[in-house]
């Protein structure tokens, strides 16, 4: 019978919170990085000009049909040897790549969203592509995306547990690190169950007062 | 009468309760478990050459392979074994997923807090392997630098080692030793720290990549390991290990995996 042990969390405490620390700065980081690529290949994505939206058309199916473990690999072994990124920083572009193509899905089903006549009416009320773009679909389209925006990110979070298998010591490998050590698996995995919760669980609260704070202005 | 069925219920809840309850207190034997299902289920985690690995077949192969084999034959009990990652194996027999892990594990007075280590069947080290490119360092202190980095397999006796003994180089864990040597192909790493065998094993495959340094940084012996004092199945398997190791079989299997490397034809490269 396994009967648990629980002395392991209290001991280990700093280590955790060292976790928590680096998972929350590469998401942090892979997210605002993320979000440019998104809403470029969004935009991108509904462009009239074909070969604009062929070529997004590819990053998006690309990036969001590989595996992240296998991108962070390639990321960091093959592509870092020209570029010298470093686990860290492998970790946060592959995390934004990834998460961008998401993104970018998103961005593309909001503007989809906003009623074609409000692009036409744009455009014979004398505005230019981007002006109608900038002032009257991306204000309407945001309010869309915010919840399945609010989704990917959590995503993310939890995704960034991958980036243990280049070395980065997150959270995740922290666990692993600590089961080695102590063999209480059960314990420290369900430890950090709770402590992804907090964190996905705080980042939904803050999308949710965004979207409260949109939908206020927009009154 | 419905308070009387209700009672009964009751009755009969708490005598199976408490008969659990006794019955987890004193659990049987691992020994006793496996007979009576006439199966040995073994924890290993393949990629640690030449110990356990996988053949282009799929199959488990590799000297821990045909110790677990020898094992079953001597209980006269069929074998299954299952793959986990390393450091998932001690809670693998923790849980009861597992009977036994054999999976080259260094007997360490730590995990024999967690599970029972028999007598040890093979005797090794830890040593260092860096780039082919490096032709200066010679023991593992000359690179004790800042800047430098020493890959390791996340959760393996290297891994600890290394953090203990490395004060200014940093040191990076890998999922496993493939990764983990990549990175010192790669040039993201200056070197390795890990088992003796896997090395040269390594250095073998990899003739123009790297170069193994031999001088055993620690000297350690490998186990198989069991649930935590199950006193019966440990005096059996130190019984079999004094039949086993020495004998014919076991001399033939040392010769096919560790000094020859015909195998490796058979592996899934």
């Amino acid at each position: 019978m396994y009967t648990a042990n629980w002395s392991v969390i209290p001991q280990n405490l700093p280590l955790f919170l060292e976790g928590v620390r680096l998972t929350l700065t590469i998401s942090a980081l892979s997210l605002v990085l993320s979000l440019p690529i998104g809403i470029f290949a969004g935009l991108c994505r509904v462009s009239r000009n074909r070969v604009i939206a062929f070529l997004s058309a590819c990053y998006v199916e690309f990036f969001r049909g590989v595996p992240l473990l296998v991108l962070l690999i390639w990321i960091f072994f093959v592509l870092g040897r020209f570029l010298r990124l470093g686990s860290y920083w492998s970790a946060i572009v592959g995390l934004a790549i990834f998460s961008g193509a998401f993104v970018a899905e998103v961005v593309r089903a909001g503007i989809q969203a906003v009623p074609k006549g409000q692009m036409e009416a744009a455009r014979a009320s004398g505005m230019t592509y981007i002006q109608a773009m900038k002032l009257v679909i991306l204000p309407q389209a945001i309010r869309k995306v915010l919840p399945p925006l609010a989704s990917q990110f959590i995503i993310l979070i939890k995704d960034s547990s991958l980036v243990s298998v280049i070395s980065v010591v997150d959270l995740t490998l922290i666990g692993k690190n600590l089961v080695a050590t102590t063999f209480r698996s059960l314990e420290v995995w369900s430890f950090i169950a709770l402590l992804y919760f907090v964190m996905t669980f705080g980042l939904s609260k803050i999308i949710a007062l965004l979207e409260r704070k949109f939908r206020a202005e927009w009154q | 009468m419905k308070k009387f069925a209700l009672l009964c219920l009751f009755l009969f809840l708490a005598v199976i309760l408490a008969a659990s309850a006794a019955f987890a207190a004193d659990t049987p034997s691992t020994l006793d478990k496996i007979l009576a299902a006439k199966k040995i289920v073994i924890g290993t985690a393949p990629g640690y050459l030449p110990f356990e690995m996988k053949d282009k077949k799929g199959n488990f192969i590799g000297y821990d392979i045909d110790l677990g084999n020898a094992v079953a034959k001597a209980l006269k009990v069929d074998v299954e074994f299952k793959q986990f990652e390393f450091s998932g194996l001690i809670p693998a027999l923790q849980t009861g997923e597992i009977d036994i892990l054999i999976a080259g594990m260094t007997i360490r007075g730590d995990r024999a807090l967690a599970v029972s280590f028999p007598n040890p069947y093979y005797s090794t080290g830890q040593v260092l392997m860096v780039p082919a490119k490096d032709t200066e360092t010679k023991i593992w202190s000359d690179l004790d630098k800042k800047g430098n980095k020493i890959a390791v397999s996340q959760g393996t006796t290297g891994a600890l080692l290394a953090k203990q003994i490395y004060k200014e180089a940093t040191v990076l864990d890998f999922p496993t030793f493939p990764e983990a040597s990549a990175a010192l192909v790669q040039g993201e790493a200056d070197g390795i720290v890990y088992d003796e065998p896997g090395i040269r094993m390594y250095e073998i495959m990899h003739k123009e990549g790297v170069r193994g340094i031999y001088d055993l940084i620690s000297s350690e012996n490998l186990g198989m390991a069991v649930r935590l004092n199950d006193f019966a199945f440990i005096q059996w398997l130190n019984s079999f290990l004094f039949h086993y190791l020495g004998s014919p079989q076991e001399l033939e299997s040392q010769e096919k995996w560790f000094n020859s490397t015909e195998w490796m034809q058979e592996m899934a490269q």
